[in-house]
């Protein structure tokens, strides 16, 4: 355990270089040591009871970690930026007309309208020869709002999988990464291509390759991850989906979460994909339902 | 009912942040932790005796902040990393290298972060609600005193 030279940032190298043996000592001292975001949980009691014991019988006899709560405390109250604010108070607004709207008007009441007209878009890629596909707003493909899968009407022993559509964010059409000026769009739809043609190992092989590329996109490892779960492969799917429900806008939040769940459920992860579905439960999205019952 | 919301959320909104910073030492999270108590207070508002505030909603922060930490537990193995191992702990350390003169709370703090918990300077202005750039000048200062005093010498 110990900050590798190529950890370290340029400006810190030679700085670190002549206190090395002495943060060395240090950190060997502290191997035993919680991690300090633990120490800090500590001091407000924030831990779950096991852990919060025995984060504080260490503390109690380590003078470091106690320093460290103190030096905590001691810190600068930290504000909360007016935009932040502002924006909390806003999102608390929303999530709350959202559970208090009737369930039968479902998802689309979770993405604005401005955004839904803007955002989603069904991408035939597929059907586009070249594998090239036109610019947003082209006649050629008009913008069609599609709406998230359906839920079943009967709960499956264990979670059905279903094929998500193939759908693109309008970021992501107009996303040029490379310096080549290769699009997003044009950069994934081979991969997309296979998905849709149900050729998994394809598609996850080439959206594998395609993910150190666009470290942001939330398709890759969504798509990615899907197709692992096809393969019957959960297990690895988990950590993809993962990745995609960090990453997911609101296009994409339900499916993440939905198929993170899934994949979790399968690999024997019980407690945590009841933990997930009880989230999309607590929603109004389009697996809201289903979540629900796989919650119970 | 919205208006008294807004002005109670107005008043509280910086300390369950700063208690939610404290509890995960995220920003980001501690944003959601700070949505996650403003949505409970909206919804039961009218049967909440404003008297009981901040706490019901430093209650509620502590609640999630637990619940996400099971979570962590199960998915991490954190259980293991947060057991203190008895044959290395040590019964009163010295704390001699932070225990320099000069170090004030915030530079024993970035050192810690940074080279005993390798976190990276974002996460380090996530946990501490700095600028990656303050994290940066609060090292670069730490780590010349640390070698100053090592030398025998003023920084």
């Amino acid at each position: 355990m110990s900050v590798r030279p190529h950890n370290l940032e340029s400006w810190e190298r030679k700085e670190y270089g002549q206190v090395a043996p002495a943060l060395d000592e240090l950190r060997r001292q502290r191997e035993a040591c919680p991690p300090a975001f633990a120490v800090s949980a500590a001091a407000v009691f924030a831990l779950p009871d096991d852990e919060q014991s025995a984060v504080e019988a260490h503390v109690a006899s380590c003078s470091m970690c106690r320093d460290l709560q103190a030096d905590f405390e001691r810190l600068e109250p930290v504000g909360i930026p007016a935009r932040t604010e502002d924006r909390i108070l806003e999102e608390v607004r929303k999530r709350a007309a959202t559970k208090t709207r009737p369930a039968v008007f479902g998802w689309r009441l979770l993405v604005p309208a401005s955004v839904a007209v803007v955002v989603l878009v069904v991408v035939g890629i597929a059907g586009n020869r070249h594998g090239r596909l036109p610019a947003p707003g082209a006649p050629s493909l008009p913008p069609v709002v599609v709406a998230a899968p359906a839920p079943p009407a009967a709960p499956a022993p264990r979670p059905q999988l279903d094929k998500p559509a193939v759908k693109l964010s309008m970021l992501a059409l107009t996303w040029r990464g490379a310096s080549d000026g290769r699009s997003f769009a044009t950069d994934v739809a081979p991969a997309l291509d296979a998905f849709r043609a149900d050729r998994f190992d394809e598609a996850e092989r080439a959206l594998r390759v395609l993910a150190p590329h666009y470290p942001t996109s939330v398709e890759i490892p969504f798509y990615q991850g899907v197709s692992l779960l096809f393969l019957d492969r959960p297990a690895d799917a988990i950590g993809p989906l993962r990745r995609a429900s960090r990453l997911a806008d609101e296009l994409f939040a339900a499916d993440a979460g939905w198929y993170l769940g899934v994949a979790l459920q399968r690999a024997g992860h019980a407690t945590e994909a009841r933990t997930r579905f009880a989230a999309l439960c607590r929603g109004a999205g389009a697996y809201a339902r289903r979540a629900c019952e796989e919650a119970r | 009912m919205q208006d008294g919301f807004e002005a109670a959320y107005r008043k509280h909104v910086d300390a369950v942040f700063r208690f939610a910073l404290s509890c995960v030492r995220r920003r980001d999270v501690a944003e959601d932790l700070t949505s996650d108590a403003f949505l409970a207070l909206f919804r039961n508002f009218d049967g909440i005796d404003e008297s009981r505030l901040p706490g019901w909603l430093l209650a509620v922060v502590r609640n999630r902040a637990r619940d996400r930490w099971r979570r962590q537990v199960i998915e991490q193995g954190y259980l293991q990393s947060l057991t203190p191992r008895p044959d290395v702990v040590r019964a009163e350390s010295d704390g001699g290298l932070l225990a320099s003169p000069g170090l004030k709370a915030i530079h024993r703090v970035c050192l810690r972060l940074r080279y005993v918990d390798e976190l990276s300077r974002s996460e380090i202005a996530s946990a501490t609600g700095l600028s990656e750039t303050q994290v940066k000048g609060h090292l670069q200062y730490s780590l010349r005193l640390l070698r100053a005093a090592l030398q025998g010498q003023k920084p």
